[in-house]
């Protein structure tokens, strides 16, 4: 069995997979790859099943000890990522040999890189995944993030078993930096919402706090929303749901969210763009606008039609 | 039935039965989350139920949001009281031992005070209902059992705890529950439960779910230990 020994964790580096699916009426939240863009991406540069196993690593700093010879992808934020210090294309699939040293450097644009290997990483899955979730101790190697001595196994491949290397077609490679507009679909409680809160919020650009803004979900700063609801029972929450608690800063809740809430929700965000909020990082400014039901899943369906072939 | 259905997110909508929980209503929406899995088996990814409301969560590529729709209403229009009946005999009682002695329970005597109860008074009231699962979230395994005795309502601890033991049995306001993981916490702490309430490793790692019934049951200190394997 090849792979990665890990010489430096990195500050959160996360075996992650789309997610765990069908236990949130026992409380497990669903984890999985914060940008599904970026980790799918790096799945199909290497042909690999959609749910392969790869490693999310949060701001960097990591470094592996290559222990077989294999195929990595590289994509998502940007970490000056290195092979015996020689700098690895973004977005690109590269061969690695037993001995060679991979290191990352800081993100210098984006939060989350993706790095896969061919067929994926193995671990064993918990709850039909083994995407890690810290606070419900699941999934990954010990259900944490990476630590120094860790072995991340994967099956080696010979250099033969792809022609070429392969590389995200420029088109599809985001700008991390680039000013964001969220796409949200109106919903929940909405009506219920003062009109003048809801028109001031779309209006609005809101920065993203540094402080608890995390897998969870990022806190957000700017025009206070006046929701006008209070004494709500706790109720499911979906991934980007736009909850707006009594200080009136919203909140948009991501991968890790808790499966129950009880604060109004304006609408959820489109989740392709929580996968790009997912790259920005603390004190960047967002935008809002509204997007139909149906364009919203149009836009869905596409990604994952090609994602999944 | 009244009911609404409102759109959760791009591919999840929510029926809303009620603004207000009921016992009565939560064994209906336990009943309801169990049809809407046989009509919509082969395209769900999650149903959360919780005291008012059933969350669905459903895959895009294999259903349509109006194919959805229709079989969530179809699900509702089978909830006579006959259906309700059914599952409510199908499903026993989940009995949760609790060992109430002071070493578990730190804020018993507190609350002896504040409620003006003796402490055998509330552990009587506290024992002797049959609570309904309102809700499971908040962590893995976490119950919102209700409704509590009229007489052991209290608000939360004004501050609350940074790290509560896992296995804790705790009240505030409406509810009782126990804590399946060491956590912060802001609930009156009265007992301790042997039993993880979640364990990834049994085959039911949650031993309850939305609109079961659960009744805790005193043991002693001596059985506390051995139920634990101490």
């Amino acid at each position: 069995m090849g792979g990665f020994s890990v010489i430096k964790p990195g500050a959160m580096s996360l075996l992650q997979d789309q997610g765990r699916f069908g236990y949130q009426h026992l409380g497990v939240t669903t984890g999985g790859a914060m940008d599904e863009h970026a980790s799918r991406w790096a799945n199909r540069l290497l042909g690999n099943k959609p749910n392969a196993v790869v490693l999310e690593i949060t701001l960097g700093n990591v470094a592996l000890e290559v222990c077989a010879d294999t195929w990595i992808a590289l994509t998502g934020a940007e970490l000056d990522c290195r092979i015996n210090n020689t700098p690895l294309g973004n977005w690109q699939t590269h061969f690695v040999r037993k001995g060679d040293l991979i290191t990352m450097g800081w993100a210098q644009s984006g939060v989350s890189g993706y790095l896969a290997v061919a067929d994926g990483f193995q671990a064993a899955p918990e709850f039909g995944s083994c995407s890690t979730v810290k606070r419900e101790q699941l999934g990954g190697l010990t259900g944490g993030a990476l630590e120094r001595g860790d072995r991340l196994a994967f099956r080696s491949a010979e250099r033969e078993r792809y022609p070429l290397k392969r590389s995200v077609p420029s088109c599809f490679i985001p700008d991390y930096v680039a000013e964001l507009n969220v796409r949200v679909i109106a919903g929940y409680q909405v009506a219920q919402f003062k009109p003048e809160s809801i028109s001031a919020f779309y209006r609005s650009k809101y920065k993203i706090k540094a402080e608890s803004s995390d897998r969870m979900g990022f806190r957000l700063q700017g025009k206070e929303i006046d929701s006008g609801i209070t004494g709500l029972l706790s109720e499911g929450i979906s991934y980007g749901a736009i909850q707006v608690p009594a200080d009136g800063q919203p909140i948009i809740l991501l991968k890790d969210r808790q499966t129950l809430g009880g604060y109004p929700k304006l609408g959820s965000v489109l989740p392709l763009d929580g996968f790009s909020l997912s790259q920005r990082k603390a004190g960047e400014e967002i935008g809002f606008s509204e997007i139909a039901l149906a364009d919203a899943q149009y836009l869905m369906k596409q990604f994952y039609t090609f994602f999944s072939v | 039935m009244d009911y609404s259905i409102e759109v959760a997110g791009v591919n999840s909508l929510l029926i809303r039965f009620s603004d207000r929980a009921d016992p009565q209503l939560i064994t209906v929406i336990g009943r309801c989350c169990e049809l809407i899995k046989q009509h919509l088996n082969n395209c769900l990814i999650d149903v959360v139920p919780s005291y008012t409301t059933i969350m669905v969560t459903y895959d895009l590529l294999k259903g349509e949001d109006e194919m959805v729709r229709n079989a969530l209403e179809l699900a509702v229009s089978q909830l006579d009281s006959n259906s309700v009946l059914s599952s409510q005999e199908r499903r026993e009682t989940v009995l949760l031992p609790v060992c109430y002695d002071e070493r578990y329970a730190p804020d018993l005597t507190l609350l002896s005070d504040t409620l003006a109860l003796d402490r055998d008074e509330i552990i009587r009231l506290h024992s002797e209902r049959v609570y309904q699962v309102f809700a499971v979230g908040f962590s893995p395994g976490f119950g919102y059992l209700g409704e509590l005795d009229p007489k052991l309502r209290v608000p939360r601890l004004s501050t609350p705890r940074t790290s509560v033991p896992a296995g804790s049995v705790a009240i505030a306001e409406l509810n009782t529950a126990v804590y399946p993981q060491s956590t912060p916490g802001g609930w009156w702490l009265i007992g301790r439960c042997p039993i993880p309430m979640f364990d990834k490793l049994r085959a039911d790692p949650c031993l309850f779910q939305v609109g079961d019934q659960v009744q805790f049951q005193p043991i002693t200190v001596d059985e506390f230990h051995c139920l634990k394997g101490e």
